[in-house]
């Protein structure tokens, strides 16, 4: 049986997560996202932005935002509408929030971005996410 | 490419440790005999055939540019990964003056220069040549897993050469090696026989099983996972019934605690999200739920006193009650929420907040894993 340390290292997140360093700003645990092939991103307003979701945390999402030319499709302060799309209902849910940060990244396939978007306070989050969030946990860990 | 695409893109851990995921690799790697027999080289191979697996799964998403993110992803991880592991091979084959090294030395190289070419050079990554590369990959990975190695273990055995031992002789880092991703995978998957860390293969599939022949699911993804960790511990009990005496008695008393702790913040949430949705049998369901903490107490309390039969009664009783509670009574609930689904998951998960209900890591590789396989079946 694997103990918790090793544990931890394989699932990416603990389910009662460690202390976030202080030199970070952001308030939530996140998790690479691991829910496999059944997730991805929808993005309603702005119209026409694709993106492949890369992290998720309760307080937002980190995505990479593809088939975009030169200029990023989003920028800081945008209001953002969307859903997590998923064959797990536990995973699916919508969203709206605003763009944090909008980050340049080189790709062979030319200019991308990633973004960060933070969820608006009443965002009803999906069980698996806020399955993250430090509310200690029940059974066996 | 920059070092942030790298670190970012596609491939992740976690996903390798999808437990369902875990049970299909499982049976490809039994069903095709692919052990060599030496835990170290193995644990490589597992790890590799998981990549190569995935990357087959991958397939199935739409054609585009998430897919290929992903793809990419996972073929950087394994390019790295056989770097290594060829570089491993290779020094056991000098170690081992094993005939014929220079060719499979240039074998390794060819194949890792293709895998590198189609997916790590080329800016203009045709859709239409990933797939049969993925499948030419696995083709070649398994000639390599069951010719090839085979033809170097029989000399290595010819020598008198303990595989093991030599193998981990020449490993550079033996400590890095048993912390390593592929090694925790093989140890959890091969030795232990588990796809949730913890939970037992056998107790995974009574827990479907049940799950499946009485239809339990009720929509609500936050019931759902807590009637599986219920059934779980239920089953999981069910077992300690089998070991000797006093084994047992000291299994049980701590499972059953947790359990009862369980059931009460189980009936809490229910309870909780029947007001909510304003069910007009909360009250009935109250009742039902205090009579059956009542009865446990009751079984408890003998047992407590000394009556060490009434054990096997209360597990029996939960086991039935639940089962029977939960396909008739939740399942009316079930019903009830079905005729608003939107407005009950809202109302489950705002609970959820509010009452700072815990799901942990296993429920909802648990609830997963069993959404996963009844998709499947």
């Amino acid at each position: 049986m694997l103990d918790a340390a090793l544990k931890r290292r394989l699932y990416g997140c603990t389910p009662v997560p460690a202390k976030i360093p202080e030199s970070e700003q952001r308030r939530f645990q996140r998790a690479k996202v691991h829910f496999s092939l059944d997730c991805s991103i929808r993005i309603d307003q702005p119209t026409g932005v694709e993106s492949v979701v890369e992290d998720i945390s309760a307080g937002g999402l980190r995505i990479h935002l593809i088939n975009t030319t030169n200029a990023p499709p989003l920028r800081v302060g945008d209001s953002v509408t969307g859903a997590i799309e998923s064959l797990n209902p536990a995973l699916q849910m919508s969203f709206r929030g605003k763009v944090l940060w909008v980050r340049e990244i080189q790709d062979p396939a030319g200019a991308a971005f990633h973004a960060g978007i933070s969820f608006d306070p009443d965002v009803v989050l999906a069980e698996l996410i806020l399955a993250l969030q430090p509310t200690g946990a029940e059974g066996r860990n | 490419m920059t070092e942030a695409l790298q670190k970012n893109s596609g491939f992740s851990i976690p996903e390798i440790f999808d437990p369902y995921f875990l049970e299909c690799l499982h049976e490809h790697w039994t069903q095709n005999h692919l052990s060599f027999g030496a835990d170290l080289i193995d644990a490589q191979h597992l790890w590799i055939t998981a990549l190569i697996y995935r990357m087959e799964g991958l397939l199935l998403m739409p054609v585009g540019q998430p897919r290929l993110i992903k793809l990419t992803g996972y073929a950087r991880e394994l390019f790295g990964f056989l770097q290594k592991h060829f570089a491993f091979e290779e020094l056991i084959m000098k170690a081992a003056d094993f005939p014929g090294t220079a060719a499979r030395l240039a074998e390794h190289a060819d194949f890792l220069a293709r895998l590198r070419d189609t997916f790590l050079t080329k800016t203009d990554l045709v859709a239409d040549k990933v797939a049969p590369f993925v499948k030419f990959m696995r083709a070649w990975f398994m000639q390599h897993l069951k010719g090839e190695n085979a033809e170097w273990k029989a000399l290595l055995l010819k020598k008198h050469l303990n595989v093991n031992d030599f193998a981990r002789a020449v490993l550079k880092d033996p400590e890095a090696e048993d912390e390593a991703a592929h090694t925790l995978l093989y140890r959890q998957l091969i030795i232990d026989h588990e796809y949730i860390a913890g939970i037992k293969r056998e107790i995974l599939n009574d827990i479907f099983l049940l799950w499946r022949r009485f239809d339990i699911r009720t929509q609500t993804p936050l019931i759902d996972m807590q009637h599986l960790w219920l059934i779980k511990m239920v089953v999981e009990i069910e077992g300690m019934l089998h070991v000797n005496f006093d084994e047992r008695r000291i299994l049980l008393e701590r499972t059953l605690g947790e359990l009862i702790a369980y059931v009460n913040m189980h009936f809490k949430s229910e309870e909780g999200l029947m007001h909510k949705l304003g069910y007009a049998e909360e009250k009935l369901h109250h009742a039902m739920h205090e009579d059956f903490k009542r009865t446990v107490s009751k079984l408890k309390f003998d047992y407590d006193s000394g009556n060490h039969h009434s054990m096997s009664n209360l597990v029996t009783v939960m086991r039935q009650w639940l089962i029977t509670h939960i396909v008739i009574e939740d399942a009316k609930f079930a019903r009830f929420c079905q005729q608003d689904a939107q407005k009950s998951l809202e109302a489950s998960r705002l609970l959820i907040r509010e009452k700072a209900i815990a799901l942990s890591r296993d429920q909802t590789l648990l609830f997963m894993y069993i959404a996963a396989r009844l998709r499947a079946t």
